[in-house]
């Protein structure tokens, strides 16, 4: 069971960060292509947002080590944040501006959560020792 | 002279990090505050991808790295190049251009594989290495 459970958390932590990639790509194409791909980018941002919540139930159902459930709650913390700065910008343009900084943490930030899970997941998805 | 070398190594990483940094924020101001700030976003995008990612390179030569420690500065490089090239790109490869942001989180994260790394060849304080 705690197998099943760690790998489905490598899994959406993997999804999460192929998904940031997609998220900022979609910001690209409004900037570059056309601006009509912004509600796009505003969508999705919320759609894989869901995964942080699910990410966190899973490091508990796991029973994974304190500091990855630790780097976890940071992750869904600074993405919850992220999804929060852009609608700020006609009351705080200069905080709402942190936007893609934000970006630059979680996109740091989220393979290295999937990195550290690694451990705890057996081969072939991880390097960790057969539970 | 070669942990002089390597401790401008190690700092002109970062400056290049924080160059990243200031970019991305202006880049926000842009988008957030005023499109007058893109002007500014340009200019400084050349420096730091055409010049403060130099140094790295400059110092690098001078201080002996092992060779593991140069794939990542090369890729670093390359993409740092490649940045300011993108958003020209616009017109006729739009999703190319589209690139630009996708490249500057890997800049970031690489950036900052390459000083963790580089910290290992610069003496304490400042370094995690031994004295050389």
């Amino acid at each position: 069971m705690i197998k099943l459970v760690r790998t489905a958390y490598l899994i959406i932590a993997w999804l999460f960060v192929f998904g940031l990639l997609i998220q900022v790509f979609l910001a690209g194409l409004s900037l570059f292509a056309t601006p009509s791909y912004w509600p796009t980018h505003a969508k999705f941002g919320y759609w894989i947002g869901f995964l942080m919540p699910f990410l966190f139930f899973l490091a508990f159902l796991g029973r994974f080590p304190r500091p990855t459930i630790g780097w976890t709650a940071l992750l869904s913390v600074i993405y919850f944040v992220q999804t929060l700065l852009p609608p700020l910008r006609s009351v705080l343009p200069l905080v709402a501006a942190l936007h893609p900084i934000n970006a630059l943490l979680v996109f740091w930030l989220a393979p290295t959560v999937a990195r550290r899970a690694r451990y705890f997941v057996p081969p072939p998805l991880g390097t960790g020792a057969a539970i | 002279m070669v942990k002089w070398m390597r401790t401008g190594y190690l700092i002109s990483v970062w400056l290049f990090i924080l160059g990243v940094l200031v970019q991305a924020f202006l880049a926000g101001m842009a988008l957030f505050a005023g499109s007058l700030y893109w002007q500014d976003h340009t200019s400084l995008g050349w420096s730091v991808a055409h010049g403060l990612a130099f140094f790295p390179l400059l110092f690098a030569l001078f201080s002996r790295l092992p060779r593991n420690a140069w794939g990542m500065l090369i890729i670093l490089l390359i993409l740092a190049g490649v940045q300011p090239l993108l958003p020209g790109m616009r017109r006729d490869f739009p999703w190319a251009a589209a690139l630009h942001p996708v490249n500057a989180l890997l800049l970031f994260s690489i950036g900052l594989k390459v000083a963790r790394r580089a910290r290992d060849f610069v003496p304490k304080p400042l370094g995690t290495g031994e004295a050389s």
